[in-house]
């Protein structure tokens, strides 16, 4: 495989390997504000603040698994492409050789394929490029979300050391919230260093 | 790579393609065979993915692509079919002929527009133009599903891994002196071949043949004597010698 079309495909499947990581983690986030929600509800009016913000991390969870699963669609169709790219780069350095060597009436349908498989490989790189902008507009949208169930796990803190009933399981809970929402992003920052070591190298 | 035309009667022609100069060093020389025969064409053994370029840049030399109907594999062996995803691109309207035994495993060299024609294995014939070609059953020598090819008019017997010797790319395309030959092919065929059951069936079956030539895959051709030569000394030789 040649460097660019490989990097192509290490991209996909690291970005892909990691956001099923980030998927599994966001599973265990929406449950842990089930049981946070469940907990603030029983305890009543003193954690109501707590339940308010518990849903609203289910929520925010349950929408970055969804993100998380058509990432990982959108990684799958980015390493076919890479691979049928490179079999087009292939057969197109291959043609080029042939074309090189000999110059007959029999060639000039060689010539036709080695044109037709030239354009045929530029539309494939175009939908390259346009899928991979999409990965890179997808992993942002899911870093700021987590973002804000960071933000929001700093405030169930305080919360938590408010409530009358309880206070250090709803401290601790909201830790684990928060706790599972870095590694998470520890995740989408890496595949987003990926994209970008990515997009230097093809520079060069 | 070099041509060299073995037989040309009308439009009925057999073409050898080897010595290829460009080949990179670690990979072993081979022989490509075009059988032409009216307006159609058959490659035999095509070759490995390293040699795809010289060798579609050799075979134009001789017909167009458009007539190229058919490529066989003796067996599944990448020198003998690497190159088969490549080919794939540009034959439009081609078959592949190659034992049953392999479809699953060649298919993995890439296969979306040429057909697969699996070949029993008691052999088959199949037409070009006017032309009958026979596929002639030569099992564990040295792959499990192995086939030779017999050509009845022009007396060819492209005999595949038989008969193969190990050369460098200048060596001469005809046997000359069978003996000293003999030297170059007998660890090939001791080491590589597993059966001296197998290797009987094979001699009693192409002692019947009619043929002028034997063009094996690698190495030389051997003209009629050379090739009796070789059927004699083949059947005395112990095969299978990795094990004791
Ligand atoms: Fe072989
Ligand atoms: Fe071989």
């Amino acid at each position: 495989m040649k460097r660019g079309q490989s990097n192509q495909t290490i991209v996909a499947v690291t970005v892909s390997g990691r956001l099923f990581k980030a998927q599994v983690l966001a599973r265990s986030l929406s449950i842990s504000s089930k049981n946070l929600s469940a907990v603030a509800i029983r305890i009543g009016q003193q954690a109501a603040g707590l339940a308010v913000l518990a849903s609203f991390y289910d929520e925010l969870a349950n929408s970055t698994i969804q993100l998380a699963n058509k990432i990982g669609e959108l990684t799958g169709s980015i390493a076919d492409l890479a691979v049928e790219e490179w079999k087009l780069a292939l057969l197109h350095q291959h043609l080029e050789k042939v074309l090189a060597l000999e110059h007959n009436e029999n060639t000039a349908y060689i010539q036709e394929k080695h044109e037709y498989y030239e354009a045929e490989r530029n539309s494939k790189l175009s939908i390259f490029n346009r899928l991979m902008s999409q990965l890179e507009l997808m992993l942002s949208d899911m870093r700021r979300q987590m973002q804000s169930i960071s933000v929001i796990a700093v405030n169930s803190k305080i919360e938590a050391t408010q409530a009358a009933d309880k206070k250090e399981l709803l401290f601790n809970m909201a830790e684990d919230i928060e706790k599972t929402t870095d590694s998470i992003i520890t995740h989408i920052k890496a595949s987003q260093n990926c994209l970008e070591t990515y997009y230097s190298e093809a520079r060069i | 790579m070099k041509s060299h035309k073995l037989y040309t009667q009308g439009s009925h022609q057999w073409v050898v393609f080897g010595r290829d100069e460009s080949k990179p060093d670690k990979i072993i020389d081979t022989n490509q065979y075009l059988v032409v025969n009216q307006d159609k064409a058959m490659l035999l053994d095509p070759g490995g993915i390293e040699l795809f370029s010289p060798m579609l840049a050799s075979v134009v030399k001789h017909v167009s692509l458009e007539q190229i109907e058919h490529l066989f594999a003796s067996h599944q062996d990448p020198d003998i079919i690497s190159s088969l995803g490549l080919w794939d691109q540009v034959l439009d309207h081609a078959t592949l002929h190659s034992p049953w035994v392999w479809e699953g495993f060649i298919r993995h060299f890439g296969m979306q527009n040429i057909q697969y024609n699996a070949l029993p294995d008691e052999g088959a014939e199949i037409a070009l133009g006017s032309l009958k070609l026979r596929f002639v059953p030569a099992h564990y020598l040295h792959s499990s599903g192995n086939f030779n090819v017999y050509d009845p008019v022009a007396k060819v017997l492209f005999s595949g891994d038989l008969g193969a010797a190990l050369e460098a790319v200048d060596a001469p395309l005809f046997v000359e002196d069978f003996a000293s030959h003999a030297d170059k092919m007998k660890y090939f065929h001791q080491r590589w071949m597993p059966s001296n059951k197998a290797k009987l069936d094979w001699i009693s079956r192409v002692k019947e043949l009619d043929v002028d030539f034997m063009a094996p895959q690698h190495g030389r051709i051997f003209k009629r004597e050379a090739f009796l030569e070789f059927l004699e000394w083949f059947e005395k030789l112990d095969v299978g010698i990795a094990v004791s």
